[in-house]
């Protein structure tokens, strides 16, 4: 687990709902993660979805496919919100969280693609790889603060 | 020594369910506050003990941070994995 880099492009506005000021890379990025995510949902077999959509009950020979339909499930709606959202200037506190759960979801599928299993092997990353990461993070950040932090008012 | 945070409950019949571990896993990519806030949120956890779980992951590769009924363990794990956090379900022990 890493710390944080500081970065803002959201801002909560008195309503509650989140104000956008990101660079259109920053847009970009959300549009692929999601859109990436959305991709490996619809791949059973490829490594990505055994990532994303892999053993639950390691005492079980295999889960119960109720269970994967649900987890699937789970993941085209938080895209689908994502990919509906992406290019406003103002979001709801929901989209904001979808927003979070595909950050997440993307950073842990890229780091079983680059064989991430320990801080060090951070260490070995290429500058490109630790740049998206670091991209990531900040968009993390910004978004756990304008959803819990002190707010615009 | 995990941190047994539920004990398990009886079943419809009355018999003792058999209770299972929700076991996080260590990832080196995300971020702390990231895991501590979805530990919060997914569990209700205060702070303190949020932080205290994920450190554990952190530092052994693994905290079970839940344990007591299969099927809420399963839908934990769901959750925790949306959020993009690395959970299995394992029979507690």
């Amino acid at each position: 687990m890493s710390r944080p880099r500081r970065r803002r492009g959201f801002r909560r506005l008195e309503d509650g709902r989140i104000a956008l000021d990101l660079p259109r890379g920053a847009r970009e990025l959300m549009a692929a993660a999601a859109e990436r995510l959305r991709e490996t949902g619809s791949s059973p077999g490829s490594p990505g979805f055994d990532v994303l959509f892999g053993r639950i009950d390691e005492s079980a020979a295999i889960d119960d496919p109720a269970y994967v339909l649900e987890r699937q499930l789970g993941v085209d709606e938080v895209v689908s919100v994502v990919s509906a959202s992406v290019g406003k200037d103002v979001i709801d506190v929901q989209e904001a969280e979808a927003w979070l759960k595909v950050l997440g979801m993307t950073l842990s599928l890229r780091a079983a693609e680059l064989g991430l299993r320990t801080e060090a092997d951070r260490e070995a990353l290429g500058i490109r790889d630790e740049a998206v990461m670091r991209a990531v993070h900040a968009l993390q950040v910004g978004l756990l603060d304008a959803i819990d932090g002190p707010g615009d008012v | 020594m995990p941190d047994v945070t539920e004990r398990w409950g009886q079943d419809a019949a009355g018999s003792v369910a058999e209770p299972y571990d929700v076991v996080l896993w260590n990832d080196p990519v995300t971020l702390m506050e990231v895991v501590v806030r979805v530990l919060k949120k997914v569990f209700g956890y205060e702070t303190e003990k949020a932080e205290r779980l994920m450190l554990t992951a952190h530092q052994r590769g693994r905290a079970v941070v839940w344990t007591g009924e299969r099927d809420r363990a399963v839908r934990y794990c769901l959750e925790l994995g949306t959020n993009g956090l690395h959970s299995t379900v394992a029979r507690a022990g």
